[in-house]
């Protein structure tokens, strides 16, 4: 629990020693996923609230989001002479871009809040080390079941931005841009392929889980005194988005690397 | 019979920051025991050491065989079913009510039926004084009732090792001494070694076996009662009357250039605090008339004659006084010397057969350093 600050002399060293230190919560986390009893119930009702909470920021976000998106590339596509690529591009920026990052953002910003909010509490009331104590590990009993629940919303509300984020683009294009819905559809499939919606799904999963783990691992260790928790949610907020966006980045790499684009 | 704790030359920092270095001390099986010290010089980290919340630099605390520092995870959330420990706040779950606070531990670790934990929460929590109030949520309680709440949940898996952060802090006196009595009964009940932090005086006077006291960054001493109560050690004195007049100050430990300046500010006649001066030995409290005898008292009263020739003659006295004239003559001190062996017929057999060396107190294994290791600190501590 002690702070890195304290024993920083070489720069840089203190920030090394929380990011180990995250690293062994997510470990914790994924060992804890195997140890039985599984926590069912607190499952359940960390999943309910989370959805709870992002279901209808997320919602909101989605169709401006999507309709932007197909704004835009309507536009260059009609300048390059390329409309009839108007649906596939916005699709493909829409699945494999922008609803996993929608979706990440308001599970960090309100899920993961809420749960750093919520176990930051608990730390200072010294409820964790009352439970550690009563011989019962919180990381098998709060975390666990807290990172699922966030990984499953993340999945599900990456689902759901895709679908409302598609819809708003085919909105906004047919009626907005002139677009012929014959074509948008038409040209789904021309560019987009199904490990497009994989990579999506798989991006969304990724970002639940660490937006939980920051969250949760925040709330942990939250700087003492009174304002503590609160400067904790704050930062496990914003280091959630930059850990989303470098990860975002890598994974995005990785799969332009591996998957072959559909059309050449 | 409550566990053994044997602490050993542990050490904790945080950063550069010491908080204690070389705490020894073996805190006997049943026996309660009470650590003071100023805000501030670590007690709360010292119980969390103990537990393994945190991790000491150096040293051991070894409990039945298992060294708390350096076990494995497993072993240590093994070793934790011992304990029962009730933090400053009472720590209970905010989302649940009482009731399934106190069922908490017996649903984790037990395979008990919901009925027989029903009978076993509502018994803990008549015996906290808390029957009735099994509905509420900890929010909706007193300071005092989610203390006792607490500490209902700390005894519900009949803990050996119960570990108490300040019984008293927002307590009134009364209550205080409430829960002081309930610790009394809970430990002739179930026999269970205690070890309770606080800066309440009166309960430090009057509740415990043995005494210890943390201040800079050192344990200044630790043993039975009357050593601390009859020690001459300036931090003590001062610390038992809650003056200013010492080397305790606000903030920290005073320099000597502080204190001068502050001794001639008392000599010119400024008031120092305190009220009267706290001397003497008060008598101990005892279990409630219908609460069986306490086994952890009996055993330190052997314990203790069997050390009396190691503590200062002040403590040594001290002890004398308060054994009445049965104990006096089981012992064999005093007028009644010659009639030792006559007399005894009169005592129960029982406890004449744990007299000498028997199934009563049983010195820890390292038996020669046991009284020799503390006898250097009460020397520091009355020279
Ligand atoms: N997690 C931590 N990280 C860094 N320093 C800490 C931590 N916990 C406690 N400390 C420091 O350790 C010292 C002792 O704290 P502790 O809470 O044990 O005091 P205490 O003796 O219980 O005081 P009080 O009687 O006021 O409760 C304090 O100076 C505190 O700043
Ligand atoms: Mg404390």
């Amino acid at each position: 629990m002690s702070s890195g600050a304290s024993t920083a002399r070489v720069p840089g060293i203190g920030m090394l020693r929380e990011t180990g230190k995250l690293f062994a919560l997510g470990l914790d986390v994924g060992r804890g996923i195997f140890q039985r009893p599984f926590q069912l119930r607190e499952f359940i009702q960390q999943s309910w609230f989370i959805a709870s909470v992002t279901i209808l920021p997320t919602a909101l976000v989605a169709i401006p989001f999507g309709a932007v998106i197909s704004l835009q590339f309507g536009s260059l596509a009609r300048q390059l002479g390329a409309q009839s690529y108007t649906g596939a591009g916005s699709v493909l920026a829409t699945v494999q871009q922008a609803s996993p990052l929608v979706t990440a953002l308001l599970v960090a910003g309100a899920g993961g809040s809420a749960i750093c909010a919520d176990i930051g509490a608990r730390t200072i009331r010294e409820e964790i080390d009352a439970m550690e104590v009563l011989g019962v590990s919180a990381v098998q009993r709060l975390i666990v079941p807290r990172v699922l629940a966030c990984m499953l919303v993340a999945l599900l509300l990456n689902g759901m931005v895709s679908v409302i984020g598609v819809l708003g683009g085919y909105f906004f294009n047919v009626v907005l841009q002139d677009g012929t819905p014959g074509a948008y559809l038409a040209s789904f499939s021309a560019l987009a392929q199904l490990p497009d919606l994989w990579v999506g799904e798989l991006k969304a999963l990724i970002f639940g889980f660490i937006a939980a783990v920051v969250a949760a691992y925040r709330g942990l260790n939250p700087p003492p005194g009174p304002k503590g928790v609160g400067d904790a949610v704050n930062q496990s907020v914003v280091i959630t988005f930059l850990l989303l966006f470098v990860v975002n980045f890598v994974i995005t790499l990785i799969y332009l690397q591996i998957v072959p684009a559909k059309l050449d | 019979m409550g566990a053994e704790v044997v602490i050993e030359g542990l050490t904790k920092s945080f950063g550069k920051q010491a908080i204690w270095r070389d705490v020894t001390l073996t805190l006997p099986p049943g026996e309660v025991s009470v650590m003071l010290g100023p805000s501030g010089t670590g007690k709360s980290v010292f119980l969390k050491s103990m537990i393994g919340l945190l991790k000491p630099d150096r040293g051991k605390c070894v409990i039945n065989g298992v060294d708390i520092v350096r076990c494995s995870e497993h072993k240590l959330y093994e070793t934790r079913k011992l304990f029962g420990v009730l933090f400053q706040d009472g720590a209970l779950f905010g989302s649940m009510n009482l009731y399934d606070n106190v069922a908490f531990p017996l649903r984790e670790h037990t395979k008990k039926s919901e009925t027989e934990i029903r009978r076993i929460v509502l018994e803990k929590l008549e015996m906290t004084g808390l029957a009735g109030a099994e509905k509420k949520l900890p929010g909706e309680i007193s300071g005092g009732m989610r203390k006792r709440a607490g500490l209902a949940r700390a005894l519900v898996l009949d803990p050996e090792i119960i570990l108490v952060d300040e019984p008293d802090s927002g307590l009134d006196p009364v209550r205080t001494t409430y829960i002081s009595q309930l610790f009394l009964d809970v430990n002739a009940q179930i026999d269970a070694t205690f070890l309770i932090v606080t800066h309440n005086i009166n309960l430090a006077r009057t509740v415990p076996d043995n005494l210890g006291m943390l201040f800079r960054k050192e344990l200044v001493m630790f043993g039975p009662r009357e050593v601390l109560l009859t020690s001459e050690e300036p931090v003590v004195k001062q610390f038992l009357n809650g003056r200013m007049d010492g080397p305790i100050g606000m903030s920290e430990e005073k320099d000597s250039a502080t204190m001068a300046a502050e001794r001639a500010m008392f000599e010119a006649g400024h008031h120092a605090g305190g009220v009267e001066e706290v001397v003497g030995i008060p008598p101990q409290m005892q279990p409630a008339p219908g609460v069986p005898e306490r086994q952890g008292a009996r055993r330190r009263k052997d314990r203790v004659m069997k050390i009396l020739h190691t503590l200062p003659p002040a403590a040594q006295q001290g002890i004398l006084d308060s054994l009445s004239p049965e104990d006096r003559r089981y012992y064999g001190i005093g007028e009644q010397h010659s009639t030792v062996g006559a007399r005894r017929g009169q005592l129960p057999t029982e406890d004449v057969a744990q007299l000498p060396d028997g199934g009563g107190w049983r010195e820890p294994q390292s038996t020669q350093s046991h009284p020799t290791q503390r006898l250097p600190r009460y020397d520091q501590g009355t020279s």
